[in-house]
């Protein structure tokens, strides 16, 4: 185990050097450049010097190793850490800035279906551009529309086989970095009459004709990175790029490929929402010091230090409920529930303690050269993404009650 | 009172603890003998709490399981398995009957302070009936070696031993105390007496602020456990009932209204448990002092907040009946309340909290990194 302590749970060595490398990158980086975007209103460009150096230095490779986790610590015997590496790292960026780090190349929330719907010969040739240093690459991950939101199973966007091609038509929308990604991976429906088990996933590359024209959205905070919709008209894609085969597509396999991806990826969120809430309780800790004379007993001290004792507590069991869902991952153990109840927490506590922290502050805290202005509207995506506070609630609520699935959860 | 620009710095986190949920056998093993006791204790709660105490073969029948000095080292006569399991057994009794809990395993936690710190006579390890007050505010007077003053309640019938932390003085008393019954509103089996005090110290020990501050803390991980098991057992005792109950053609807790209540009833229920295993594997691999302070004070309110919703919407979701004495929930929701009143309430764990993160900020702003 590693002696760093940089985490309050005991992690290996080679995690904790992850997380010592993500606090060099966080404060060097992240957060200098994530307060300039927000500052300047856009993302910063694919070509910017950091990209570039991420990618020579080989970080895009070892993104793939985080995204992929059940293909790393695989041999027989040995504890796997893939899930709990992923969350520790993605609290610590976060903490730095949330939206710079999603920002970063990498196949992002593209590489899961890819690594565990895909064959062999398509993890190569979609996952390999990763390990390309020359200039940095993106993926990107198009489930979302205009009528599908938390309700993925709705989605309305058509395929249909042509000989060896299939035809993509419809419109996605919030996909992020895609108006930067070399690949994105589209979720359609041979037919919505089908259900979950119409879904299929296809890898659409960057240069296909009818992708586009990518609208960025205007976004309330995170906009250190790209959000954008895009139609796909008659977007034609060789029949290889259907992720798995047609063979793999019996019963809900296209869903619940899907639906795997959020096993992690809500624990992912959950982390990041944690991360956000530890940078502002530590802004708002050091804010008080600075400007209140903490060694005199006065009243407003101790409700700002009860603000702060809350924060903590919050996030301090938002943290567990992160901790045991990956490790749920890493022992190939069911967590949907624990995921669900991770992301629920810890999106809420974290939306709690980016406010709370603005009332330490007080005035102070609306000004947006403060960081927690900033936090507190990067937070409130947390509970939006990857399923709504709500629909986390629905899935406890299939999980624990039986909930009919006719009540509008996917799983 | 103007900022400048504050330093954005990290704070290291508590020091690092080995976390897993693997419990192993020999764990599970003690769990379910404590399930199945607990069985027992959950069919005689309310016979307990109108006999205001335990029948006496309740209190033998848990005495010859071991359970009580799980976590006291051997040289104690524990069986030295850890404070872990020692709080997982209590969560499991406190979901059976708190009250009863709190009577058979109050002796064992009364008297953890002597055993992990050492001091004291011998003799007081074999206390049968002892009794912890906390006051840290220094309500109790100390004159010419006798403490007085008023201890407005007591969860017990007898004592035959009174440890008193008094600011961060530890006082034992073994005579003069003649407890008073008085008619509590939940707890009945644990017993209620006051205390109108005016009896000779036996012997005092001052200890240092952290120690001081654990002897007083150490009461909660019981509290804290009982109080996660009560909020499991109302949330499942509610959810069993929500699920038969048909109410306009489908199960109560198939209305997405009550299913949310229950899914946030579920991770109260979970993040209690979850805090209280850090507290207690953070107290292990630690030892009592500072470092395990904040965990158990989180795991404490998380428990405490966790009694507090679930046993009030146990009797919620029940609905009418909840309210009335055939379901145990009404039961449960005045001992969370109660339970969550004692070893200082909400108020000393906060402040206690609070100390800690003002501490934390002081630290930030001499820029640590």
């Amino acid at each position: 185990m590693g002696s760093l302590g940089l985490y309050p749970f005991q992690v290996p060595e080679k995690v904790e050097r992850l997380l010592a490398t993500t606090r060099i990158l966080g404060r060097q980086y992240l957060r200098p450049l994530g307060l300039e975007a927000d500052r300047q209103g856009h993302a910063h460009p694919p070509d910017h010097p950091l990209y570039a150096m991420l990618a020579q230095a080989g970080y895009m490779e070892r993104r793939l190793a985080q995204e992929a986790p059940e293909e790393e610590d695989g041999d027989a015997g040995r504890e796997r850490w893939g899930a709990r590496s992923a969350i520790a790292a993605l609290e610590e960026a976060s903490y730095w800035d949330r939206g710079m780090a999603v920002s970063l190349p990498g196949p992002g929330l593209g590489g899961p279906p890819v690594a565990q719907l895909g064959t062999p010969e398509q993890r190569g040739r979609f996952l390999s551009i990763f390990r390309d240093r020359s200039r940095p690459r993106w993926g990107a991950f198009g489930m979302t529309e205009a009528g599908a939101g938390s309700d993925v199973a709705r989605i309305a966007t058509r395929c249909e086989r042509r000989g060896d091609r299939w035809v993509l038509r419809g419109e996605k929308t919030f996909c992020s970095n895609s108006p930067r990604a070399d690949w994105i991976v589209v979720y359609a429906t041979v037919d919505p009459a089908l259900g979950r088990a119409g879904h299929r996933a296809f890898v659409v590359p960057r240069e296909t004709p009818g992708l586009g024209p990518f609208k960025v959205e205007r976004k309330m905070g995170l906009v250190a990175y790209e959000t954008a919709s895009f139609p796909l008209a008659d977007c034609e894609v060789p029949a290889e790029n259907l992720l798995g085969g047609e063979a793999a597509y019996s019963g809900n396999a296209g869903f619940v490929s899907a639906m795997k991806t959020f096993d992690l990826s809500r624990a992912a969120i959950a982390a990041m929402a944690l991360g956000i809430g530890r940078s502002a309780l530590d802004h708002a800790s050091a804010f008080a010091a600075e400007a209140f004379d903490l060694a005199r007993p006065l009243n407003r001290h101790r409700r700002v230090a009860e603000r702060l004792a809350t924060m903590g507590r919050r996030l301090d069991a938002g943290r567990l409920l992160c901790w045991k869902a990956a490790w749920l991952v890493d022992r190939r153990m069911p967590n949907s529930l624990e995921a669900s109840m991770a992301k629920a927490w810890c999106a809420q506590a974290a939306l709690e303690t980016t406010s709370l922290a603005m009332e330490v502050l007080g005035e102070a805290g609306v000004v947006r050269d403060e960081r927690v202005e900033k936090l507190f509207r990067d937070v409130k995506a947390m509970d939006l993404v990857e399923g709504t506070g709500q629909i986390q609630r629905l899935v406890i609520a299939r999980r624990t009650l039986d909930y009919p699935r006719d009540e509008g959860v996917g799983r | 009172m103007t900022a400048s620009a504050p330093r954005p710095e990290v704070v290291p986190p508590e020091t690092p603890i080995p976390m897993d949920f693997d419990l192993g056998e020999e764990t599970r093993e003690v769990l379910g003998l404590a399930e199945r006791f607990g069985e027992g204790l959950r069919r005689g709660a309310r016979e307990a709490e109108a006999r205001d105490g335990l029948a006496p073969e309740t209190v033998s029948a848990y005495s010859g399981l071991g359970l009580e000095r799980l976590h006291w080292g051997e040289a104690a006569g524990g069986a030295g398995l850890g404070l872990r399991l020692k709080t997982l057994v209590l969560e499991r009794l406190g979901h059976a009957d708190a009250a009863a809990a709190l009577a058979l395993d109050r002796r064992a936690w009364v008297l953890t302070p002597l055993v992990t710190l050492g001091g004291g006579p011998r003799a007081d390890l074999e206390a049968a009936s002892p009794a912890l007050h906390l006051d840290p505010g220094e309500c109790l007077g100390l004159r010419d070696g006798r403490l007085g003053g008023s201890i407005p309640y007591l969860p017990a019938a007898r004592a035959d031993l009174l440890l008193v932390l008094r600011g961060r003085v530890l006082h034992a008393l073994r005579s003069g105390l003649d407890l008073e019954a008085v008619a509590p509103g939940a707890l009945h089996a644990a017993g209620a007496s006051r205390l109108a005090l005016d009896a000779p110290v036996a012997w005092s020990r001052e200890l240092e602020p952290a120690v001081a501050w654990w002897v007083g803390a150490s009461w909660r991980f019981p509290l804290a456990a009982l109080l996660a098991g009560l909020a499991r057992a109302s949330y499942e005792y509610a959810r069993a009932y929500c699920l038969e109950r048909v109410v306009f053609g489908r199960p109560v807790a198939h209305h997405q209204a009550v299913a949310f209540i229950f899914a946030d009833m579920a991770m109260a229920v979970e993040t209690a448990g979850l805090c209280l295993e850090e507290a207690a594997v953070r107290a292990e691999a630690l030892g009592p002092g500072a470092p395990s302070a904040a965990a158990l004070d989180r795991a404490w309110l998380q428990a405490s907040e966790a009694a507090l919703y679930c046993t009030n919407h146990g009797v919620q979701l029940v609905g009418g009946a909840g309210y009335m004495r055939d379901h145990p929930v009404e039961k449960w929701m005045r001992e969370a309340r109660a339970l969550s009143l004692l070893a200082g309430g909400p108020d000393a764990a906060l402040e206690a909290l609070a100390g800690a993160a003002l501490t934390r900020a002081s630290a930030m702003g001499e820029g640590a990194a």
